[in-house]
């Protein structure tokens, strides 16, 4: 008899999912368990227990992995101080090597693996030895370096942190990698050494503006920071692949990290194999690398901060159409990452769009949405030869009893979405869609709206009346979850029709009228309460 | 001793150290709806324990009846007719002013899998069907390297490089790509179930696992029957995992 699978129930539902609650623990291994590695069971060590797992079903430590616990915080202890370079072992290395990392950097090291020609920035060709991100004033990276780069992979990129491994592994990987290129790695690394540090001030702030302008950092990051400079088009890597600037205004994105020291360091050092060259020598004083650093931290926030619901505050009276407007600006956004859409072709692994900032607002007769996103191409759209810049909002048209809505990838044939969009050149229109590529105009839209882009980036207010005229469309009523769902495309880059950066599902909800109800609420339940126990005092006194 | 052997006190103890160990002592936390279950049981039980007999029962409400009448413990009396008040206030704000949070996505994350499915106009009978690729030992390795490649170009953008459902595109999806280093995904699950997931997707998913909200691709419409078996094989291979096994006919 066939044993049937037994559905599971999640214990905190979609609680974890966004990141927000607790993930996965991991448990690293004590370094006496290297030497399994290569054989079919290497992976046993990685991650153990999933977000949805309850906890009973976790496997019980047993004497050996207490011990192995204590052996990993011990050693934890021990690397808290600045952790020494180890030599590792390239034969050990290979292993790890091809279990990890062949996939995309290929099994010859050249960056040639069956991955890489769906992945930008394109994975690293170790073969020329050229490493971006480095401490050093040479044009090698030290041990430590490509350690860290393993540990903490490059972020914005599909390189991983690899901190799953054990230390040991990584060691060897470092030493495997540089007998990809061994004559780069002949000459010790000459280190960086960097200016004294500046603290962040307003007086430095002004100072790093001047410098990103007069050493022209401006041409590729663009005045604001936002990847979006003018010679943006026409950058290219050492292989020849198009490269994009980094964008300033998202710091959790730099590939060495967003520390004050990794940003100096690039700065003063450069992106070896990119445009991006050293400039320590170029700024006025060598100290301007901080002034630079601390300019470029002033750009941003210093995290996304992703949001899980979407609340729409109350307003009385009108709601501006002006997305510069300080009605918009003054607000707290709602940050949502939207991700590459993969599921259906052509597929778009590389998205251009990562993040929309929405603010949302309704008053008695409309509901506005406020949405702000990096582009940083500027597609006049409609009746040009560009593919146009759009964004849309997605609700399934009618409130559903129970959880059931339509497919998240802008619904199916047998179930439509409503869409709230706007596209450059058109404007902001309603739509129903059965699919991404099935998208039907609604007759006698009521949505308006207005869209402004300046410095690689888009300002849209999104309006509509709170009432729904038919079926086709969604009505708002506050204190009610409503399912929403966010869709971009950068006509720049490229992107329409499937190829879109997208969301599933959020919940969106417009609260309730300012109301005074926790200041009168807790006096009355105290006094209450004080009432109500004076009254069993004066009984139980008169009874004794 | 004597304190600890009233039965006020042992009662007052009982629920503290219940209610510490259950918000605590369990990793990960425990939902509120689950330790307000759990402490109700608790405080019933406790009851129960003092009214076990009359003379518990008397000790048990003699420190209260007297907080209540006591000329000496007037002092007592009057604080907790100040403090009971505004914690319960307190209490009161902060149900008031708590921002609403977003309802969870209840879900059964492995459910019962069809009988049997279509697969590009052929029937695959996912209760009896078993890896065809590990027939022939000998070519094993092959069919892992080739489900490698496919699980590369296809599968690690969500569930990641480690296959620990953490691919770059993860953080944006709700539900959030399987975790195969997991005990709880496909060590529990046979091959079959797994072809069924792959080949269907998202949209194959019963209800109860909420289809619309799931980013899992239909792979029958890029993947052939022997490359979803090959990227099977691979997930085995690459997590140390075992497939479950077919229970023996009897």
């Amino acid at each position: 008899m066939p044993a049937r699978a037994r559905a599971r129930v999640t214990w905190a539902g979609g609680g974890s999912g966004r990141g927000g609650g607790p993930r996965s623990t991991t448990l690293a291994p004590s370094p006496e368990l290297d030497s399994r590695v290569g054989g079919s069971d290497t992976a046993d060590y990685t991650g153990l227990a999933g977000p949805h797992l309850p906890v009973r079903c976790r496997p019980r430590p047993t004497a050996g992995g207490v011990v192995g616990a204590l052996i990993v915080a011990v050693s934890v202890v021990a690397a808290a101080g600045p952790a020494a370079a180890q030599a590792g072992d390239a034969r050990a290395g290979n292993a790890v090597y091809a279990l990890r990392c062949a996939g995309c950097h290929g099994e010859k090291g050249d960056g040639q693996g069956p991955a890489a020609e769906l992945l930008r920035p394109a994975p690293r060709d170790f073969t020329t030895g050229v490493y971006k991100i480095r401490s050093t004033a040479s044009k090698t990276p030290t041990d430590q370096d490509l350690f860290d780069v393993i540990t903490h992979g490059m972020p914005g990129t599909s390189m991983p942190p690899w901190s799953v491994l054990p230390d040991r592994d990584r060691w060897n990987l470092v030493a495997y990698l540089k007998g990809f290129a061994p004559e780069k790695f002949k000459e010790a690394p000459k280190k960086l050494e960097l200016p004294k540090d500046v603290a962040s001030s307003a007086e430095s702030i002004r100072r790093g503006r001047e410098m990103f302008e007069a050493i022209e950092c401006n041409k590729c990051h663009g005045t604001q920071g936002r990847a979006d400079g003018p010679s943006r088009a026409e950058l290219k890597d050492d292989w020849g692949h198009p490269i994009a600037p980094a964008n300033l205004t998202k710091p959790w994105n730099f590939r060495g990290g967003m520390s004050r020291t990794a940003i100096a360091t690039r700065i003063a050092a450069g992106v070896l194999g990119t445009p991006m060259p050293s400039f320590i020598d170029s700024v006025e004083k060598p100290e301007d690398v901080w002034h630079l650093t601390n300019y470029i931290l002033s750009l941003g926030p210093g995290a996304p901060r992703y949001a899980t619901l979407l609340t729409v505050t109350s307003v009385t009276g009108a709601i501006p159409d002006d997305p510069n407007a300080a009605f918009w600006t003054t607000r707290a956004p709602s940050n949502i990452p939207l991700m590459g859409q993969v599921i259906q072709d052509p597929r778009n692994f590389n998205p251009s769009i990562d993040m929309v900032a929405v603010r949302a607002v309704y008053n008695d007769r409309e509901i506005a949405f406020h949405l702000t996103w990096d582009d940083p191409t500027e597609s006049a759209g409609a009746g040009t030869q560009a593919l146009p810049d759009a964004l849309a909002l997605q609700f399934p048209p009618r409130p559903s009893r129970g959880p059931e809505r339509p497919y998240f990838l802008m619904g199916d044939a047998s179930d439509a979405v409503y869409l709230l969009r706007w596209e450059s050149g058109r404007g902001v229109l309603e739509a129903t869609a059965n699919g991404p590529t099935k998208l039907a105009p609604i007759a006698g839209s009521e949505a308006a709206g207005r869209a402004v882009f300046a410095d690689g980036r888009y300002r849209l207010v999104m309006k509509r009346p709170l009432a729904a005229k038919d079926d086709a469309r969604p009505a708002f009523q506050p204190a009610v979850f409503t399912p929403v769902a966010f869709q971009a495309w950068d006509g720049g880059a490229g992107e329409t029709g499937t190829k879109m950066s997208l969301t599933s599902w959020y919940y969106l909800r417009l609260e309730e009228p300012e109301s005074n109800r926790r200041f009168v609420l807790p006096p009355v339940v105290a006094i209450l309460a004080l009432a109500a126990m004076l009254l069993v005092v004066r009984v139980a006194q008169m009874r004794s | 001793m004597s304190l600890l052997r009233s039965r006020f006190v042992q009662a007052v103890l009982i629920v503290v150290l219940s209610f510490v160990a259950l918000r605590w002592g369990i990793r990960p936390p425990a939902p509120w709806s689950v330790i307000q279950i759990y402490m109700a049981v608790v405080v019933m039980a406790v009851l129960i324990y003092v009214s076990a007999d009359s003379d518990s029962w008397r000790a048990f409400v003699r420190p209260l009846w007297s907080t209540l009448v006591d000329p000496d413990k007037r002092n007592v009396r009057l604080a907790c007719l100040v403090v009971l008040p505004l914690l319960l206030g307190y209490y009161a704000y902060t149900q008031a002013a708590a921002r609403p949070q977003a309802p969870p996505e209840l879900r059964a994350v492995h459910p019962a899998p069809p009988a049997a499915i279509q697969f590009r106009g052929k029937e695959i009978d996912i209760s009896g069907v078993d890896n065809p690729l590990r027939k022939d030992p000998a070519a094993l390795r092959t069919h892992v390297a080739a489900g490698a490649d496919i699980y590369v170009r296809n599968c690690m953008y969500c569930h990641g490089d480690n296959l620990d459902g953490k691919g770059h595109f993860a953080p944006g999806f709700n539900p959030p790509p399987a975790n195969f280093q997991d005990p709880g995904t496909i060590a529990m699950l046979q091959e079959a179930y797994l072809f069924w997931r792959i080949a269907k997707g998202a949209p194959g998913l019963p209800k109860e696992s909420t289809p619309w909200n799931s980013a899992m691709p239909a792979w029958e419409d890029r993947l052939t029957e022997e490359q979803i078996w090959q990227v099977i094989t691979y997930l085995y291979d690459a997590t140390g995992q075992q497939p479950r096994r077919r229970e023996a006919a009897h």
